[in-house]
């Protein structure tokens, strides 16, 4: 306190100084008062020390794949090879659906749930996307209520 | 990004009272939009910053900050120049973040890559020549509280607190480049210093 001012200034005159509206009175005060002008560099120097450290860490963190990236990779593929790597994929893909036995059933075009499990194991995953989906934004509608995706499949 | 929201974030600019000045810095900005490398050089590590310790996700950030310098980029001849570069890029930048979070693929990938930011690592990062040996730790320690209570914020007022006191751009600048009233602005500041100041005991 200094012998001009008998009161600090309240949390939202200083909310108000760092803000940028702070009032004539207030930034008197300031100017008078080295109590109050100490707490305000205090946040400005933590303030500081953020936005230091944040920076530093985000350039360190993008120098990182940089630095892999400029290395001589072990292996370069070459076009052809990696169109032949594809068509193997996609031929080890497809066979197992294309060979799958089919008993006596009428043939049926492909569907995601032919490849993901019994009615249960689909429900139980549906409901962990609904949770995940609900945890990482509470306020936002669910997608998955969106698109009905719960619904049970409609048979034929 | 459409040019439509390139021109709005244009219009958010804050003018200046001279229309030389703001014609000679658009010739100046445009000049430093010409070279994508020289943006991402000059604003990369901003960008990154502000959308990771926005939305505290670091990936995300990598995402959105070539996207915002290849669509600033692409929408140069948008730019007005009425404005710092730094300002509308920000815009752009907090557009793209609202994309990606909107998208339901980012939030597929969000629960697949869980990647976050180390807090005790990036407390590490204080240059040990601002302050004395004797008040590293507890610097780092008032920086990682401060991180954490940004982490408790709603993800408004994150944004704009970082808008404000990592990117000083005015509660004008916060309020035209996010559609919200200047009003809504402050309170969101407010709210965000309130919670600061009960979390860290700073006596402001």
């Amino acid at each position: 306190m200094t012998p001009h001012s008998t009161t600090h200034l309240s949390a939202e005159a200083f909310d108000d100084i760092l803000i940028g509206m702070g009032s004539r009175e207030a930034e008197d005060h300031l100017a008078e008062c080295a109590t109050c002008r100490n707490k305000l560099d205090a946040f400005r120097e933590d303030m500081s020390l953020f936005n230091e450290a944040s920076l530093g860490w985000t350039r360190a963190k993008m120098a990182q794949p940089r630095a892999v990236s400029r290395r001589q990779p072990f292996f370069v593929p070459s076009p052809v090879l990696g169109l032949g790597a594809l068509a193997m994929l996609l031929i080890m893909l497809g066979l197992p659906t294309v060979h799958r036995p089919n008993a006596g059933g009428m043939p049926h075009a492909p569907t995601v749930s032919d490849s993901s499990g019994s009615a249960e194991q689909i429900a139980a995953d549906n409901q962990l996307m609904k949770d995940v989906d609900a945890a990482i934004n509470p306020d936002e509608a669910s997608v998955v209520d969106q698109y009905h995706l719960m619904e049970s499949p409609k048979s034929h | 990004m459409a040019a439509s929201t390139i021109d709005a974030l244009a219009m958010a600019c804050t003018p200046l009272p001279a229309v030389e000045s703001a014609l000679s810095g658009r010739r100046a900005a445009i000049s430093e939009l010409d070279d994508i490398d020289a943006l991402e050089k000059k604003h990369g590590a901003r960008l990154r910053r502000f959308v990771t310790y926005s939305t505290g996700d670091p990936d995300l950030a990598e995402t959105v900050a070539q996207d915002t310098l290849l669509r600033a980029y692409k929408g140069r001849e948008n730019f007005r120049g009425d404005c710092s570069v730094s300002t509308w890029l920000t815009g752009i930048a907090i557009n793209i973040t609202r994309e990606h979070l909107r998208s339901v693929r980012f939030k597929f990938w969000r629960q697949v890559r869980t990647t976050a930011v180390d807090v005790d690592e990036m407390a590490s990062f204080i240059p040990s020549d601002a302050v004395s040996p004797e008040r590293q730790l507890l610097a780092k320690e008032r920086v990682k509280n401060l991180y954490k209570t940004l982490e408790e914020l709603s993800p408004n007022q994150r944004t704009i607190f970082l808008m404000k006191f990592s990117e000083e751009l005015s509660v004008d600048e916060i309020s035209k480049i996010l559609g919200m009233g200047a009003n809504t602005v402050r309170t969101h500041l407010h709210r965000a210093l309130k919670a600061i100041r009960a979390r860290l005991g700073v006596e402001i």
